[in-house]
């Protein structure tokens, strides 16, 4: 059943379709950033090793902004407050990391005082993704 | 806010499936509105009520303080 005409998404989202090929462009950019520090194929710091790091990165937030930003298999007006929920748990979540990154960070040395906009935003869609389930085994575990 | 849609369902002798289906909504919906985890819109609710051919009064009602 697809609902989307009748309950439009308060924003645009691609098919459903999209949220698989999300996850397979995420394995395989974690893979191939797995398989090339492994093997050892380019220098810790080379600039070739830099640019494997930005591509997989970058990849990785592609995909998830993919699975994220996809319709529900079925679409309805729950689909859509559900969303706006997690939405608005994830710019919560955003603004506190951001607040809090640097104070932790004071106490406990890190190499980066401020928090890069990939951590940021990948954390943020991968509690859009996870928080359901989580709250779902909280239900479950409550029942 | 409760409401009656398992009885009246039951009445009609109509699933949950059934009704999400002739309302247009996923039956996950059906369900959160039945275990009043959530609160439909209007339209649902006028949707919802005239599929049991009653009011949206009938269907749906306040509690306490709301």
């Amino acid at each position: 059943m697809k609902n989307s005409k009748k309950y439009p998404p308060l924003v645009a989202l691609f098919p459903n379709s999209f949220k698989i090929w999300g996850v397979i462009v995420m394995l395989l950019a974690f893979g191939i950033m797995v398989f090339v520090r492994q093997m050892n194929f380019f220098s810790e710091g080379s600039k070739q090793m830099e640019l494997v790091k930005l591509i997989t990165k970058q990849s990785m937030l592609t995909g998830l902004f993919l699975v994220v930003f996809s319709k529900a298999r079925e679409e309805d007006e729950r689909t859509n407050q559900i969303r706006l929920y997690l939405f608005a748990a994830a710019f919560w979540f955003g603004i506190i990391q951001i607040l809090l990154y640097p104070i932790i960070t004071y106490f406990i040395p890190s190499e980066n005082s401020e928090m890069s906009a990939f951590q940021l935003l990948f954390q943020m869609m991968l509690l859009i993704i996870i928080l359901p389930w989580i709250l779902h085994l909280i239900k479950r575990k409550i029942e | 806010m409760t409401n009656k849609i398992k009885s009246e369902r039951a009445k009609m002798n109509i699933t949950q499936q059934d009704l999400a289906n002739r309302i247009g909504v996923s039956r996950q919906t059906i369900n959160s509105i039945e275990a009043n985890r959530y609160i439909p819109s209007t339209v649902l609710a006028i949707k919802i009520s005239n599929l049991f051919n009653t009011t949206v009064n009938e269907i749906f009602q306040l509690e306490g303080d709301e």
